[in-house]
């Protein structure tokens, strides 16, 4: 039988994180301080379906269903919103390419490398990798050449280290133009690959 | 002999001279030439309107619509002169009881088309009879080359005019009309959302056919014209579709590696070929339509896309840029005896093949921007097509190879259009706002 200590403080501690993280402040101290473990970015996600918790049917001896109360660990990340998509792609740096040309400039190398070690240290992000083109040339030859820029920015994070099936490649051809303007400036801005949270 | 065997010979003569071409004395053969041979000449033909039968706003409104379509149409085919509609009156009162066919013949006219629109309850009732101008030796009457008389409801009345200007194109040259064929095309209804639609050859009813709310490209036709296979990015990266002509069931076709594009069926209709791509690298294959197998086409490691059969089904146009930039390759249907066939410009894409072999259409970058380009195969020759402001893209031939339809932003965004094969009559078919990758159905 469970005394009132142990009803409760779930359901205290539950509250105060809570209200700490809907503040926006950390009132409360993170997980790493409650458990006292470093945190582990796999085992961090918030997570529904935590088999250490039972699920006691209702019947006599638990006449509020109190006991079908669930407890969940909340970790760093997910205090943190590391987990949003649109922070993800905020992480992320976009590639720019030459007209007809899926090889990657000194520019594109490096931003390459800050994508790489992002993605790195967070293990459990997974990307779109979206090639794009300007609206020169036919929509079926820029879905190919879209294609082959995604597919070497790709391949060049997965030199760097980074599991190739967390990166899935996707060519928008000419489709999605980032600027749908006329003119050398604005084709430069079109040629490009974005990486996205998926 | 009869005068209407004389008509079909030439008529006939029409029909071989364009697969031929001319051997002129160390000179390019001018492409007017190239296209319609030498002897060449347009059938004086004059078409009147319609009288009608049954008088009422509806019924005048119908008869000249119908008439409409039949003249717009007859002009479009490039076979005849018209005779100017001025000189009509100089033919004075005429019926099918009194055609006048020495007045038409003095006006210039080898052959008239006299119609008739009249009402029988809901239904129109309409006559068509082409007649040939020159009067027997012995009476003073022409001669009925056929009459015809097509009954349906009031919706069908452009249907009715298509249909009997095909009657008279082909009574005239043998050929086959076109005037009942589609074009089916990609539009863009917002950001991010293209659908494919199909409209009549003259750019009339456009119909939509997807409605997935994603963005939908490249149709292309079945050689029966009852389905068209399509890139479609509803799943969130591009997959191959196909959906019957009416736009009632479409089903998934091809959804593998990376991407999948560029549909192209074989003229037999039992198999298809497109794009491929896997690791950053596009392959055409093809695929049996019965037994499912795929068979790798292309191997290497350039851009491979927008294969094109020719009409004997025997071999595929395609672009590739192996050589550094995008030219137009040849190779046998199975992939073997891969050939480069552009030699001049620096970007060339898009090839379609003509129904009558000899010619391809594709597009090719010229100081900055993208014009249509006609190939001679025999000779390699190529023929600039189209000038002017923006870019040209994606030609496709008519079914009886005498017209191209492409897409220009000539008029500041993507339009689809239709010209002749010299270039000449360029018409703007859509209205509706950024339309792309037309492909004319069979």
């Amino acid at each position: 039988m469970r005394t009132v200590r142990t009803r409760f403080m779930p359901l205290l501690a539950a509250g105060l994180l809570l209200m700490a993280t809907a503040a926006g402040c950390r009132t409360q101290p993170s997980d790493e301080e409650l458990t006292g473990s470093a945190p582990d970015a796999g085992r961090d996600r918030a997570s529904s379906s935590d088999a250490s918790v039972g699920y006691q049917p209702q019947g006599v001896t638990d006449p509020f269903g109190e006991e079908t109360l669930r407890e969940e660990t909340l970790g760093e990340n997910a205090l943190r919103g590391a987990h949003d998509p649109t922070w993800i792609d905020g992480q992320m740096e976009t590639l720019y390419f030459e007209f007809d040309r899926s090889s990657l400039s000194e520019t594109a190398r490096a931003s390459l490398d800050h994508n790489a070690d992002f993605l790195l240290a967070h293990p459990d992000v997974r990307v779109r990798v979206e090639g794009h083109c300007d609206e020169r040339g036919t929509v079926e030859y820029n879905l190919a050449l879209g294609d082959r820029r995604a597919s070497s920015a790709r391949e060049y994070l997965v030199l760097r280290g980074v599991a190739a099936d967390r990166l899935q490649v996707v060519s928008f051809g000419e489709e999605r133009p980032d600027d749908p303007g006329q003119g050398e400036a604005a084709w430069a801005r079109n040629r490009r690959v974005e990486f996205h949270a998926r | 002999m009869p005068r209407t065997s004389l008509f079909l010979m030439a008529g006939s003569l029409l029909l071989l001279l364009p697969a031929l071409v001319p051997a002129q004395q160390g000179e390019q053969p001018r492409i007017e030439l190239l296209i319609e041979g030498t002897g060449f000449q347009r059938i004086p033909l004059a078409v009147p309107e319609f009288p009608s039968v049954s008088p009422g706003d509806l019924a005048t409104s119908m008869a000249a619509e119908i008439h409409a379509v039949i003249r717009a149409d007859l002009e479009f085919s490039g076979y005849f002169d018209l005779a100017d509609p001025s000189l009509h009156r100089l033919v004075g009162a005429f019926s099918e009881r009194d055609v006048r066919f020495r007045q038409w013949q003095s006006i210039g006219a080898n052959a008239v088309f006299l119609g008739k629109l009249g009402t029988r309850g809901s239904e129109l009732q309409v006559e068509g009879r082409l007649y040939n101008t020159d009067l027997q030796p012995d009476s003073t009457s022409g001669q009925l080359i056929f009459g015809k008389r097509y009954s349906g409801e009031p919706n069908l009345a452009r249907r009715i005019g298509h249909k009997l200007a095909n009657d008279v194109v082909r009574s005239l040259t043998g050929a086959e009309g076109i005037f009942l064929s589609k074009i089916a095309f990609t539009s863009s209804l917002g950001p991010g959302h293209k659908e494919i639609f199909v409209m009549d050859f003259d750019g009339q009813r456009p119909v939509q056919i997807t409605h997935n709310g994603a963005i939908n490209l490249s149709p292309a036709w079945s050689p029966d014209g009852s389905q068209l296979a399509y890139v479609s990015f509803v799943s969130g990266r591009p997959e191959i579709q196909v959906v019957d002509a009416e736009g009632k069931r479409s089903r998934v076709f091809a959804r593998e590696g990376d991407l999948n594009s560029a549909p192209e069926w074989a003229p037999d209709g039992k198999s298809m070929v497109y794009s491929v791509s896997r690791e950053g690298n596009s392959e055409l294959v093809r695929i049996d339509l019965r037994s499912n197998r795929i068979t790798r086409l292309t191997n290497h490691p350039a851009i491979e896309t927008a294969p094109a059969f020719s009409p004997t089904g025997r071999e595929l146009a395609f672009t590739s840029d192996r050589a550094g930039s995008p030219q137009i390759y040849v190779m046998d249907a199975d992939g073997a005896n891969v050939r480069r066939v552009t030699r001049t410009g620096t970007y060339n894409e898009s090839a379609a093949w003509s129904p009558r072999g000899n010619l391809l259409a594709y597009c090719s970058r010229i100081a900055g921007q993208f014009e249509i380009m006609l190939m001679d195969l025999a000779t390699g020759a190529a023929h600039q097509l189209t000038r002017g402001a923006g870019n040209k893209e994606n030609p496709r031939f008519s079914p009886d190879g005498m017209h191209l339809t492409f897409a220009s932003n000539s008029t500041g965004i993507y339009q689809i259009h239709s010209m002749d094969l010299n270039g000449d009559n360029i018409r703007r078919l859509t209205r509706q706002g950024h339309s792309q990758t037309p492909d004319w159905s069979p």
